[in-house]
């Protein structure tokens, strides 16, 4: 299914400049010309259900929660932020669904949206169904930054400011391991992330350890576990320059990402460097991570798992792929969210939610799907 | 219970056999060697004073025996330390401790109470417990407490240690047979029928307090964390005990409980469906009052209008866990729950530290363990503040 006419058709030999001049062209050309897919059908369709899908998951999840709102009043409340409306709801159950419910909501969207398309953007240019944003280490510099942030009780602020920098470094650390002479082999990104996703695994563990069983250990713990419940307007800030700055790039790069994923050899042939353009995906990705990582901790298996499902559905086309990837990510860690806090009268952490969730429909959909997962790796 | 512990509820059966049994003290300081093995289940018998031996049945139900009073006790368990310190009325005998114990000293009243304290080896075991064999072995302690986990111990007792193991249920009555152990090791277990005795004396007034109540008390709510996700007292913890015990309710094990036992996890929605009257905030994080009376989502809760959300005080070890200063909690939560004018709790907080700690707190020091200082923009706190 790769190798279909979706991918765009350049020519090599060409600078960079004449390459987006041509880019730019052919893009305009295939817009009216008959080859056009963009403007099908096949391309509109899924994205529009999904984002449908996401609205209603959305809608569902500000009316129900611990708290009882009539669905009346939700909708009172949401339409008085339009227009002027008069409200019945009184002032608390305002402020549940527009500061408790609402941050909430935004949050486990950003997050799961941008682990999603980062998952599926990485599946791209490393060929490989089995990568997600765990594999370039930077989920766990995130993690680390977070638990010293924590460690050293330092506040909220600078918990996010730790995940993301300590991510950064994880890249950093990356991007070194991996850079000197000639080309970078793709196989050795995946080995630099382990290394990486390992050592940082271990200063994780060893903040564990020197954390204070009694106050600073309970609070790492349930923020390593992934959770939304702390979510307020800030965080949602926060979250959003970095995941909806990557997800634009990675959107923007819809095409070349294509290309990549035909292999180097063939993208170079289509006149893609393949290097510098994967450096500026994993960049990308490493910005999500560290934003979602930075916000609600370690939230496993969406990055994996709604990827493959959008393949399954979308197919590899990454025009519909990513935006699909994110609208569906967004979408199923409300849902799981949602059932995290309304399902008891206690919180259940949504990390373990989605991977008691994540685990077992991936094994379902492995066997289900055994042949046509990834038809063309 | 908030303290983390490995072992909770490993060797509670054995531990209530041994009390049921006996009593207290008695049981547990009997007398190894010859004297009056069948001792009377009321009495105190000291094992030293009888001129024998000491043996002291920890909650593994192993029998630990020494010649005379030990003189070094290295603690590994968190609130061991200020226990020990609190039946001894001296931290002469402590040999060193764990960190997290040492990091509570230094930062509460019980380094100012006993600086000396802080000079003592602390770096002699990991956070989840699992002692430095050579680090205490090179200290030559006459017993090493430990919690009762077979793992813990093992490598102790390996290295010629003599190990008392503790459980944890999050009881009082836990408390009540650590101090009996610690009372019998010391060569002193009058003290632990006189700990007890007073122990009891404040619970019968206390519930005679609230037996003679005709207005039912306040809903409750305790939060063991308040930042970084909540987390509520649920059924089976000491805060529900002596919530109860007051006369107040428990939203938290109330008509729509938690699940489950412990510190458990919830959503802000649910506080709100609750509506509590009274929020206690825990000494395991650093929340205050004040960030719950400048949160707007809070604004909608009972016990926020009426300005009623207290840090609950923290003193040779913290209030909100069972352990030596437990008394002056069920009083300091009593009057929180009925204020009055005027709080007997300042005098009443001196005079025990005078009988646990033999030391006799100033009035700031009063004041840093009555958090009056973080409470004093709720509800009905002046009560606690100095004449």
């Amino acid at each position: 299914m790769l190798h279909d006419a979706r991918v765009p058709r350049l020519s090599s030999n060409r600078t960079p400049a004449e390459r987006r001049q041509t880019a730019r062209q052919s893009g305009r050309q295939r817009g009216h010309g008959p080859r056009d897919r963009r403007r099908e059908p096949a391309v509109f369709v899924p994205i529009a259900v999904t984002a449908a899908v996401l609205s209603a998951v959305v809608l569902l999840a500000l009316t129900v929660g611990r708290y009882n709102v009539p669905l009346w009043h939700v909708v009172q409340i949401l339409a008085a932020q339009l227009v002027p409306f008069p409200v019945e709801a009184s002032g608390t159950e305002q402020n549940v669904v527009l500061l408790v419910r609402m941050p909430r909501i935004l949050l486990a969207l950003l997050v799961g949206g941008g682990l999603a398309i980062g998952g599926a953007a990485l599946q791209a240019i490393f060929r490989n169904p089995l990568v997600s944003p765990e594999i370039i280490g930077v989920s766990a510099g995130a993690s680390f930054g977070g638990a010293l942030a924590l460690l050293l009780g330092l506040g909220s602020v600078l918990l996010v400011t730790g995940s993301f920098v300590f991510g950064l470094v994880a890249l950093a650390t990356l991007v070194l391991i991996t850079s000197g002479r000639g080309g970078t082999p793709m196989l050795m990104i995946v080995l630099g992330g382990v290394v990486t996703g390992s050592f940082f695994s271990a200063l994780v563990a060893l903040v564990t350890y020197i954390a204070d069983p009694n106050t600073t250990l309970p609070a790492i713990v349930f923020w390593l576990l992934g959770s939304v419940s702390t979510a307020t307007f800030t965080k949602v800030l926060v979250a959003l320059i970095p995941v909806l700055g990557g997800a634009v790039v990675l959107l923007a790069l819809r095409w070349r990402i294509n290309v990549l994923s035909l292999g180097d050899e063939d993208a170079a042939a289509l006149g893609v460097q393949p290097r510098p353009l994967r450096w500026v995906v994993l960049v990308a990705v490493s910005l999500i991570v560290a934003g979602a990582v930075a916000v609600s901790g370690v939230v496993s298996w969406v990055g994996l798992v709604i990827p493959h499902l959008a393949r399954m559905w979308v197919g590899p086309d990454h025009r519909v792929l990513l935006p699909v990837s994110f609208l569906l990510g967004g979408a199923y860690i409300v849902l799981v969210d949602t059932v995290a806090r309304t399902a008891t009268a206690g919180e259940i952490p949504l990390g373990v939610l989605t991977a008691l969730i994540g685990a077992p429909v991936f094994f379902l959909l492995l066997r289900r799907n055994r042949d046509r997962i990834w038809e063309s790796a | 219970m908030p303290d983390a512990d490995p072992n909770a509820g490993l060797n509670r059966r054995t531990v209530l056999q041994v009390f049921v049994a006996g009593g207290s003290a008695a049981v547990l300081a009997g007398c190894g060697a010859g004297p009056a093995p069948g001792a009377s289940p009321s009495g105190a018998p000291s094992g030293a004073a009888a001129g024998g031996s000491i043996s002291i049945t920890d909650q593994r139900g192993k029998t630990v025996t020494f010649d005379k009073p030990v003189t070094k006790v290295v603690t590994i368990p968190m609130p061991a330390a200020s226990l020990l310190v609190a039946v001894d009325r001296s931290a002469d005998h402590l040999g060193a401790m764990h960190n997290a114990s040492w990091v509570a000293m230094r930062d509460g009243i019980m380094g100012s109470m006993f600086p000396a304290a802080l000079d003592l080896p602390h770096d002699i075991a990991s956070q989840d417990f699992i002692a430095n064999v050579e680090s205490v072995r090179a200290l030559n302690p006459d017993v090493v407490i430990q919690w009762s986990d077979a793992q813990l111990i093992e490598p102790l007792e390996k290295a010629g240690l003599k190990v008392i193991g503790l459980a944890n249920t999050g009881k009082q009555e836990d408390v009540d047979a650590w101090v009996a152990m610690f009372a019998a090791m010391l060569g002193k277990p009058e003290r632990a029928t006189e700990m007890k005795a007073r122990s009891d004396r404040e619970l019968a007034e206390i519930k005679a307090l609230a037996a003679g109540r005709t207005s039912a008390g306040p809903s409750i709510l305790y939060f063991n964390r308040y930042t970084g996700g909540l987390k509520a007292a649920a059924a089976n913890t000491y805060n529900d005990f002596y919530i109860k015990l007051v006369g107040g309710t428990n939203p938290a094990t109330g008509a729509h409980p938690l699940p489950g036992t412990g510190m458990v996890g919830l959503d802000i929605e649910q506080v709100l469906s609750w509506d509590p009257e009274v929020i206690l905030l825990g000494n395991f994080d650093a929340a205050m009052p004040q960030d719950i009376y400048a949160d707007p989502v809070w604004q909608g809760i009972s016990a926020v209008r009426s300005r009623r959300v207290y840090k609950v005080p923290l003193g040779g070890y913290r209030w909100d866990p069972p352990g030596q200063e437990s008394p002056l909690m069920w009083h300091w939560l009593t009057d929180i729950a009925f204020p009055r004018p005027e709080s007997g709790l300042r005098a009443k907080v001196t005079d025990y530290f005078r009988f646990l700690y033999n030391h006799e707190p100033t009035g700031e020091e009063l004041d840093k363990i009555l958090w009056t200082a973080a409470n004093s923009k709720s509800a009905d706190y002046q009560q606690f503040n100095a004449a």
